[in-house]
């Protein structure tokens, strides 16, 4: 059964996409995290051109990173000052992503730029991850402690001026923290249709220094981006297909669903690893392709 | 098919033959809809018996950017050739025996007007490219197309039935662009001399929520953009409920 996809105007099959859509959702379920990385790539391989995959990618990060914020609301564990600090960078961030994309796609080099970009971020993420998760591992087998080095360096942002005090999340430091990191993400998470959960949370814990209310206001922070990418998208680039969002945010949300509740049978260390070689197989698909001589050598866009 | 049984029936009236060229198609839009995986139209019409048809559908032209994948530090990045105009967005060549093949003897140049073959298709070279990349550049394009299913050429393509009725079917691919299309229907003698045509239009439109969503994200950006973003927005409300509920 097929469903056209009224802007990226192509037809794909419904189970396919679906199964796209569960795919990724059970990852976040299993590993909790958006899962947005996987999916961009996904996209392009079934045929969605890639400003259309980014632009929709933005609605579905939107849904799925609701769903999981709502709980959080629930039970108080959202620093709402620190969620709009950073939507504050985030919302500057996106709007030049979006525009970087409009760019770059003039240039003809949409593809090129986004895989790019993912490379960094996927192999950065991917290396980081792997080598903290197999230390711990090799740390535990050889029972020395586990220490939590990361957490006594000193902040970057200690220097900074303008300090504020973030009450919820126990930290005081300067406004200009939250405002980069935002940016940063709001940048990325517009460039390549990503949440950037994947890319805050480490952030936050290691530059801010935050504890509690982590993974609550990484949500909030990520819906509110979501809601204003999502819009540049659709008004700067035109390159939301709601109907493939739609699609994707059903596939996602079930996978999630299931994926969460099978989730518990893996330590967080192993788990972790394995998510790390997930992620480094992706960069290195996509490093190959950069690489190797492609088959097709030209290539024409209507303008 | 009612269509056809009423030439055959003006057939019998005037005495068996029908001299003129005489052209109908089954459907005279392909709708996109929600569900689009591909369409098909059935052309057919009367011709004096003994002539040969020749077919071509041509879709909307257009302007695109021709890029060359080239080597920068070991990573393949698209460098721009140049602009192309006047590009048909689709092409399809269709002719019964392959009659206008390499040694048809009809006029080259009358061939050329009516973009018969790929070989024969008109392109208008932009700013940008030399003229030694020309024919390079024009034979990588029908490839591309070509593969796409976008460009075909059948040259057992019209089916003639009883000498003087003709038909062929054209497939559209699920790629298939949105716009006005022509079929170019051409009649040529025993001698390979152009007798007659005909042009009808085909139309390939979106219908439905499909056109819908295209033309609201089109011309009200700003209200897509909010739609979309509440949409998201409440289908992921929706499911905490539901979930909230069951839990």
């Amino acid at each position: 059964m097929n469903v056209y996809l009224p802007i990226a105007e192509i037809s794909v099959n419904l189970f396919v996409l679906l199964s796209m859509g569960m795919g990724v959702g059970l990852l976040t379920g299993i590993f909790g995290v958006g899962g947005g990385f996987l999916m961009t790539p996904l996209l392009i391989f079934i045929g969605v051109p890639s400003g259309v995959a980014v632009g929709s990618l933005s609605c579905q990060v939107l849904a799925t990173s609701m769903a999981s914020l709502a709980p959080h609301l629930r039970s108080n564990r959202v620093d709402f000052r620190m969620a709009y600090a950073l939507t504050g960078g985030g919302v500057v961030g996106s709007f030049c992503g979006v525009l970087m994309l409009s760019l770059v796609r003039s240039f003809g080099q949409l593809d090129f730029v986004i895989n790019l970009a993912y490379v960094v971020l996927l192999g950065g993420i991917g290396t980081l991850m792997f080598y903290e998760s197999v230390l711990v591992v090799i740390r535990r087998r050889f029972g020395k402690r586990q220490g939590a080095a990361m957490h006594h360096k000193k902040h970057v942002f200690r220097s900074f001026p303008f300090r504020v005090r973030f009450v919820r999340s126990k930290i005081y430091v300067s406004i200009f923290a939250p405002l980069l990191i935002g940016g940063a993400v709001g940048f990325l998470a517009a460039l390549l249709g990503v949440g950037g959960g994947v890319m805050l949370i480490p952030a936050m814990i290691y530059l801010l220094g935050m504890t509690t209310t982590v993974v609550g206001t990484s949500l909030a922070n990520i819906t509110l981006i979501a809601v204003v990418t999502a819009f540049f998208q659709a008004v700067v680039n035109q390159s939301v297909d709601i109907n493939l969002s739609l699609v994707l945010i059903g596939g996602s949300l079930i996978g999630s669903y299931l994926g969460g509740r099978m989730g518990g049978g893996l330590r967080g260390e192993e788990m972790r690893s394995l998510l790390a070689l997930i992620i480094l197989s992706i960069a290195l698909k996509i490093v190959y392709d950069l690489v190797a001589e492609p088959e097709e050598l030209y290539h024409m866009v209507v303008i | 098919m009612r269509c056809l049984s009423i030439f055959l029936l003006c057939g019998l009236m005037f005495g068996g033959e029908v001299y003129g060229l005489t052209i109908d198609a089954d459907e005279s839009e392909v709708s996109v809809h929600y569900g689009f995986s591909g369409g098909e139209i059935t052309v057919f019409g009367s011709v004096k018996k003994g002539h040969n048809v020749a077919l071509v559908i041509l879709g909307p032209r257009e302007s695109v950017r021709f890029y060359e994948k080239r080597r920068v530090f070991g990573l393949w990045v698209n460098k721009l050739v140049g602009r192309v105009d006047s590009v048909p967005s689709f092409y399809g060549f269709f002719m019964n025996n392959g009659f206008l093949g390499s040694e048809t003897k009809a006029d080259e140049s009358l061939l050329h007007f009516y973009e018969i073959g790929f070989k024969r298709l008109r392109f208008l070279m932009g700013e940008g490219i030399l003229l030694k990349d020309r024919s390079k550049i024009i034979s990588e394009m029908i490839k591309i197309r070509a593969s796409q299913g976008l460009y075909f050429e059948e040259d057992r393509g019209v089916k003639i039935v009883n000498g003087d009725l003709f038909k062929v079917k054209i497939r559209f691919p699920k790629e298939t662009p949105t716009g006005v299309f022509r079929i170019k229907v051409l009649t040529f003698d025993e001698e390979d001399v152009l007798r007659q045509t005909r042009v009808i239009p085909i139309f390939v439109r979106k219908r439905g929520l499909v056109s819908f969503i295209a033309h609201s994200a089109k011309l009200y950006p700003v209200w897509y953009g909010l739609s979309v973003v509440l949409l998201s927005l409440s289908v992921g409300l929706l499911v905490v409920f539901i979930l909230h509920r069951r839990t």
